[in-house]
């Protein structure tokens, strides 16, 4: 597996908008068909059952719908939220109490009137954090793969890539920074 | 305010992505909202699984997955009704927890208080404990603690902490496993190796 993101040909955050704004069910369907197969395959990535998945990953779509006035796109993409919501759901699903958070909780309510410069500037940084997860030198490559969506334990992670946990640890901090700086939130001084 | 000791990276990766335990996460985050650094590197992990997300192999999806899921959009959402807050639990000399989550598996996550000054029997811990100080500061043989400070505590270590003698230390505690106490057990304790 490599990681070459395809970039997305829809605008997926503006079928985001337009559920918001016009309950567009057409714009419904069309984020549905991609990402509902992807967010099961990631749920299925982090150890959940098919069934589980399956109902996860249609209450990640509803959500998306219910929730869709609270989308930023002057703050995240669309696969960002999109994950966050799946990511959101997934731990509350393992709640045995029943404590629910409300969703809405943890979705900020978005600048009433996302200024255009700000949507654009937001696209921006997500198309250059793509081309930095692309462009990730290989053996940084690597310990995100294994660090993203595989449910391995650290010393695992470390067997399987045959390095030290140490040396895991510091290639993954040298991804983040790589990834920061090309989202244009870091500079050389912040590095840690 | 400085903190000094923070999740390592693989943690961060772990959180962002939605693989590490919901009790250990709770104690991430806590140190996150405190910590404008590590907040910054779980903004940049999470785009990545977003942009991971677009790259995954699509799963296949049940028999008129669409069609259900237009059908439910129709529905309105059930309220939840308002949850209870959650109860303190005294223990001794001041102690009390609350607790916050108690996961399928086991885990829990719950805020413990300290008073200034007291310490706590010494004890070791069968599986993971994740601690992030709330408020105040303590300290224990493996060093000294404040405000937005992690601490992994590993199954090996033993250990009595000692909130400091200027104000009660609360603390965000996530436990894998319970804990097990070195001595003759106060009877109060009994009750919080339940945790």
């Amino acid at each position: 597996m490599t990681i070459a993101p395809a970039v997305p040909e829809v605008d997926y955050a503006a079928s985001i908008v337009a559920i918001a704004a016009r309950h567009d069910r057409t714009a419904f369907a069309a984020l549905f068909s991609h990402f509902a197969p992807r967010v099961k395959t990631y749920l299925l990535r982090l150890g959940a059952s098919p069934s589980l998945a399956e109902e996860l990953a249609q209450e990640t779509m509803l959500t998306v719908w219910r929730k869709a006035a609270l989308y930023d796109p002057a703050r995240a993409g669309a696969s960002t939220w999109i994950f966050t919501i799946a990511r959101n759901l997934r731990l509350d699903s393992a709640r045995s109490d029943k404590r629910r958070k409300a969703l809405g909780d943890t979705l900020e309510a978005p600048d009433p009137e996302p200024e255009p410069d700000a949507i654009l500037a937001a696209d921006q940084r997500e198309t250059r954090l793509r081309a930095a997860v692309v462009e990730l030198p290989p053996e940084q490559a690597e310990v995100i793969r294994h660090a993203f969506f595989q449910d391995k334990a650290h010393a695992q992670i470390s067997a399987d890539l045959g390095i030290p946990l140490g040396t895991v640890k510091s290639r993954l901090r040298l991804a983040i920074n790589r990834l920061r700086q090309a989202m244009g939130d870091l500079t050389l001084g912040d590095l840690k | 305010m400085t903190i000094r000791h923070h999740p390592h990276e693989l943690h961060l990766a772990r959180l962002a992505s939605g693989l590490l335990d919901p009790a250990l996460a709770l104690v991430v985050q806590a140190h996150i909202d405190r910590c404008p650094g590590c907040e910054a590197d779980i903004e940049v992990l999470t785009a990545t699984g977003g942009v991971l997300l677009e790259d995954l192999p699509p799963a296949q999806l049940g028999d008129e997955a669409l069609a259900r899921a237009l059908a439910r959009i129709d529905t309105p959402e059930m309220a939840q009704p308002p949850l209870p807050p959650m109860r303190r639990h005294r223990i001794a000399g001041g102690i009390w927890y609350r607790p916050l989550y108690h996961g399928r598996d086991g885990a829990r996550a719950y805020e413990l208080n300290v008073p200034a000054g007291r310490q706590m029997p010494e004890h070791r811990h069968s599986g993971q404990e994740w601690v992030c100080v709330l408020h105040g500061s303590f300290v224990d043989r493996t060093g000294h603690y404040a405000e937005g400070d992690f601490v992994e505590c590993g199954e090996e270590l033993e250990h009595g902490p000692r909130a400091d003698p200027d104000q009660d230390c609360l603390c965000l505690i996530a436990s894998t496993g319970p804990m097990r106490m070195r001595r003759l057990i106060p009877r109060a304790f009994q009750l919080f190796l339940q945790l």
